[in-house]
């Protein structure tokens, strides 16, 4: 073995991490070579000095621990509200997680209920996988039928459209819609009874067609004659 | 890795999945148990507290991000940590791109601008660690990257070859080189620490 060789084991690496091979080998030369021996002697775990070091408390570290927690947990909670999924929102505000659907449910379906009562018996097609869902809101919802074909209105832009479904649990309204992204808005559209009902909000169409999760917040308005009142809806893309 | 290591491994893995699945406290808890190693190891590659801090915050915002993404059975703390070293050499280009040397112009002086009242049984310690975080910035970002998890962080060449994603011969060999080039760092800037502790042994 070289000498710049024993002094590269010796000095890059602990004896524990050597093969035996190495091992052998490096013993052997500093049985022959005084020098190096006497450099093994001398040589102090550069380890043992490190560990003092490593160990030692870091002034300002613990303020830091606090603020990078902090600033995380805040930064985290503001994504989380951009994208959660339905209801877990409110368990970041320390709702149960039961607590939170069955009230939205219950609510949901008293609205539904309140919709449902002229038109008692119609039966509906409950759609397999849901793409859009409605968060119980306390305004008006809207009253949707199962659409057979994509709205077709004349506020309807050209661009992308995708079809959703809004479900409800039993007894409730299971309807087609159409998710129409145009420039800065992003419109949601259905057909009840021929009028096209809507819910629109300015919201960057890349983020709805990229995204799986994404809110669209908005307020409701109405080609209907049927008195339907505007009022404010909350609805959950989920992919 | 020790039965120990794996069991943490374990229990942050389980505290991420708790995570996913919508359990908000269980992200706070994870960022509590992990937070002290990670601003560690960011301050070590970065030499400087703040540098760090944007660095911590970063990663853990990047493991909350990208949670859904984690495969179960797979180590949660290599993943961790391979996001922690990226975004410390993240940081560490940008500080080069300013022109900015950390250590020397922002770093141990802002560093200690922060600093509490010294306790006195950590005082010797502490100026060594000074000392050592101020040498680490001498070392090239990839040697100093695994002297810090090998030799501060004291991991498993296996376990940095996963972080790193290199080969364990290539972490070995830029463990060795990395500790005789600090080595003679020590030996060249602070000859009274080194030959304190050779005489000591």
């Amino acid at each position: 073995m070289r000498h710049s060789k024993a002094i590269y084991l010796l000095e890059g690496f602990d004896a524990r991490e050597l093969s035996p091979r190495q091992k052998v080998s490096l013993d052997n030369h500093l049985a022959a070579c005084s020098a190096c021996a006497s450099r093994a002697a001398r040589t102090p775990s550069l380890q043992d000095l490190l560990a003092a070091a490593a160990q030692a408390e870091i002034s300002g570290f613990d303020q830091a621990l606090e603020t990078v927690r902090h600033s995380t947990l805040r930064a985290a909670r503001q994504e989380a509200s951009r994208t959660l999924p339905l209801f877990a929102w409110a368990r970041l505000g320390g709702w149960s997680p039961v607590t939170v659907p069955a009230a939205a449910l219950a609510g949901a379906f008293l609205v539904g209920l309140v919709l449902l009562l002229p038109r008692t018996g119609e039966s509906r097609p409950v759609p397999a996988e849901p793409l859009l869902q409605a968060q119980a809101s306390p305004t008006v919802p809207p009253a949707v039928e199962p659409a057979a074909a994509p709205a077709e209105g004349p506020r309807k832009a050209a661009g992308h459209a995708r079809e959703a479904r809004e479900t409800r649990q039993s007894g409730a309204l299971a309807a087609s819609f159409d998710v129409v992204r145009s420039g800065s808005e992003v419109r949601i559209e259905w057909n009840r009874m021929q009028p096209l009902h809507h819910v629109s909000k300015a919201q960057d169409p890349q983020q709805v067609q990229v995204a799986g999760r994404h809110l669209v917040h908005g307020s409701t308005w109405s080609d209907a004659a049927d008195g339907q009142a505007p009022g404010s809806v909350t609805y959950y893309l989920v992919d | 890795m020790s039965a120990d290591s794996s069991r943490v491994i374990e229990s942050w893995a389980s505290l991420l999945v708790r995570s996913r699945e919508g359990d908000s406290l269980a992200f706070e808890e994870l960022l509590r148990a992990c937070e002290r190693r990670v601003l560690t190891i960011a301050f070590q590659i970065t030499g400087n507290l703040q540098d760090a801090q944007d660095v911590a915050q970063e990663s853990f915002l990047r493991v909350y991000r990208s949670r859904d993404r984690f495969q179960d059975g797979r180590s949660f703390e290599a993943w961790l940590y391979r996001i922690v070293v990226n975004q410390a050499r993240k940081s560490l280009a940008r500080r080069r791109k300013r022109g900015m040397r950390s250590l020397e112009e922002a770093g141990v002086e802002n560093f200690r601008d922060l600093s509490r009242p010294d306790p006195a049984q950590s005082a010797v310690a502490g100026d060594l660690s000074d000392k050592v975080v101020k040498l680490l910035q001498e070392l090239s970002p990839r040697l100093r990257t695994v002297f810090i998890l090998r030799d501060l962080q004291g991991m498993e060449t296996a376990e940095i070859a996963l972080i790193l994603s290199r080969t364990e011969t290539t972490v070995r060999r830029h463990s060795a080189d990395a500790r005789i080039r600090m080595r003679r760092l020590l030996e060249e800037r602070h000859p009274g620490n080194f030959r304190q502790k050779v005489e000591k042994d």
